[in-house]
């Protein structure tokens, strides 16, 4: 069967003015989708959502799991995944322009009524449309690129940068060696720590880097062992428990079993 | 009379950040000239670039955003630099945060003016993808089908110099992965059994201690250890940049942690009482 000639019959590539129109019905079809959808009794609705989940899911599946042609490398279904990858990247800009009308109708009411913090809402919502006007209209002007860098950026790298006041004030309170297991804990952290800069690999410099019995004994040496030898299994053993952890939840949200989405209670009502 | 040293558990926070923010300053501004060994991870990250097919590309993957770019941009500048002094081709892409795009783009461009590369001939943006896993999988089959266009002068793939000869990621020469986040999983899990193309990545340092599991079993070739893995790079290329001088301020840091840990305990047990659970930070 050769579903990629098939297609390619049935739905020819645009060109011309034919993308324009196949943009708008395409349009116009999503939203008489999401009419008939809004019109569909609830556990219709949620039956329609689970299949379309469960088709899209099983996609890179099938994908993965079919035989390839040993001579092309590829199987019936491998053609379409720059498209179906394509599809994905639209949908992920829609849960951002979602997102943003979220904020908007959330912070917009906020202001329209005046309630507590409105003010705060007012910079939110200046700050959306400056930036969308910059980066859509004037995206090589210097002002978008002083909003971009001189703001946006530098308010992002402080946020971050307060962080390691954060960490030196936590780990002073918290720390304390009252166990075997916080010694243990701490004496590792420290040689690991020691071990990745300059003033702690100055201690041990004297020993030789490498080729010798005494090399073993350096602050880096012991610090990358502690990781390799030490930290490695651990983290591979916490791997997998993740991995089986994270089968069972994407097998429980491909086959819509989740209890509790927003679709599940519209139905129940 | 209460000991004195009992209150070495209680010192008000706001002397730590000052004693912090002094120590930063000064180490910024007085590098301490100490030897820093480099790691294996950080020569197998050199090793996979210079033994690198120089008629193929490699790929340079960003996911950091201004909050992590105290270590993630360096890191993308040692490797972006190795790139050129080898003179490979290369090309950018993006994932994750579209910050991330713009500003591997900027440090790329600067760069390139300083070592003559030129835009579509010698290096390309392929820009900011949303869907990773998608992607991936498209680059394994098909780049230029994949990418289409590229993010500066949105030419289709295929025109630019650059891509000539490239197809698919057995065409890549080697990947090296800069990122604030988990993204390694994607490509090894999807990308990497299918090229030869040596796997390398740069994670911030907090990320670090996981990835030795990959670097254990030889999926990724070498990393950068966050912003001391950058210094480490610095010194194998034989240059003497930012992260040369911003690793003593990282040193002096962790000093004061041990030494305020210490004093911590030191003063829970000359204070001979309980210590309190939690507390604000």
């Amino acid at each position: 069967m050769d579903l990629k000639g098939f297609l390619g019959r049935t739905f020819p590539a645009a060109s011309g003015a034919w993308i324009w129109w196949s943009i708008i019905l395409a349009a116009i079809g999503c939203v008489v989708v999401f009419v008939l959808l809004q019109a569909l009794p609830g556990r219709a609705r949620k039956f329609l959502i689970a299949a379309v989940t469960f088709l899209a899911g099983l996609f890179y599946a099938a994908e993965f799991f079919l035989p390839v042609n040993p001579e092309t490398d590829e199987n019936i279904l491998t053609f379409a995944v720059p498209t179906v990858g394509n599809v994905t990247n639209v949908l992920a800009a829609l849960t951002l322009g979602l997102g943003v009308f979220s904020l908007v109708r959330i912070h917009g009411q906020k202001v329209a009524k005046l309630r507590e913090g409105w003010e705060n809402s007012v910079v939110l919502l200046a700050g959306i449309v400056v930036m969308a006007v910059a980066g859509l209209g004037y995206e090589d002007s210097r002002f978008y690129r002083s909003l971009f860098r001189d703001v946006l950026n530098s308010f992002d790298a402080a946020m971050f940068a307060t962080l390691a006041f954060f960490i030196i004030s936590a780990a002073y309170r918290a720390f304390r060696v009252k166990s075997a297991e916080a010694t243990l804990l701490m004496l590792a952290a420290l040689v690991v720590m020691l071990g990745q800069i300059p003033i702690g690999q100055y201690l041990t410099h004297w020993l030789p880097e490498k080729g010798s019995f005494a090399s073993l004994f350096r602050l880096d040496s012991i610090s990358n062992w502690l990781l390799i030898t030490v930290n490695a299994p651990a983290t591979r053993a916490i791997g997998f428990g993740l991995g089986i952890g994270g089968l069972a939840i994407a097998m429980r949200l491909w086959l819509s079993l989740e209890r509790g989405a927003f679709f599940e209670a519209k139905a129940e009502n | 009379m209460a000991n004195p040293l009992a209150r070495l558990d209680a010192i008000d926070r706001r002397y730590l950040y000052g004693v912090l923010l002094l120590i930063v300053v000064v180490g910024l501004l007085v590098p301490i000239p100490l030897p820093l060994a480099v790691g294996p991870q950080a020569r197998g990250f050199y090793d996979a670039i210079e033994n690198a097919d120089p008629n193929k590309i490699a790929i340079v993957s960003t996911l950091w955003s201004a909050s992590t770019q105290g270590e993630n941009r360096p890191q993308t500048s040692v490797v972006l630099q190795h790139l050129m002094r080898k003179r490979m081709r290369f090309a950018l892409i993006a994932f994750g945060d579209p910050q991330s795009t713009t500003l591997a783009q900027e440090l790329a461009e600067e760069l390139a003016r300083e070592n003559n590369y030129v835009y579509g001939k010698d290096w390309i943006n392929w820009g900011f993808r949303a869907d990773i896993a998608g992607t991936l999988k498209g680059l394994v089959r098909d780049i230029n089908e994949t990418i289409k266009r590229d993010s500066i002068m949105k030419k289709p793939l295929a025109e630019h110099p650059v891509m000539a000869g490239i197809h698919n990621v057995k065409d890549v020469s080697v990947i090296a992965e800069v990122s604030a986040s988990g993204n390694y999983v994607s490509w090894l899990g999807l990308v990497v059994g299918s090229t030869d193309a040596p796997f390398c990545y740069a994670p911030t340092s907090v990320m670090a201690p996981e990835l030795y599991t990959y670097l254990d079993s030889g999926q990724m070739k070498g990393m950068l250890f966050g912003i001391k893995g950058a210094a480490e790079y610095e010194r194998l290329l034989g240059i003497k940049g930012f992260t040369t001088r911003a690793i003593t301020p990282v040193s002096l840091s962790l000093v004061l942690l041990f030494v305020l840990i210490g004093l911590g305990n030191y003063g829970m047990y000359a204070s001979r009482k309980k210590p309190s659970q939690g507390g604000t930070a």
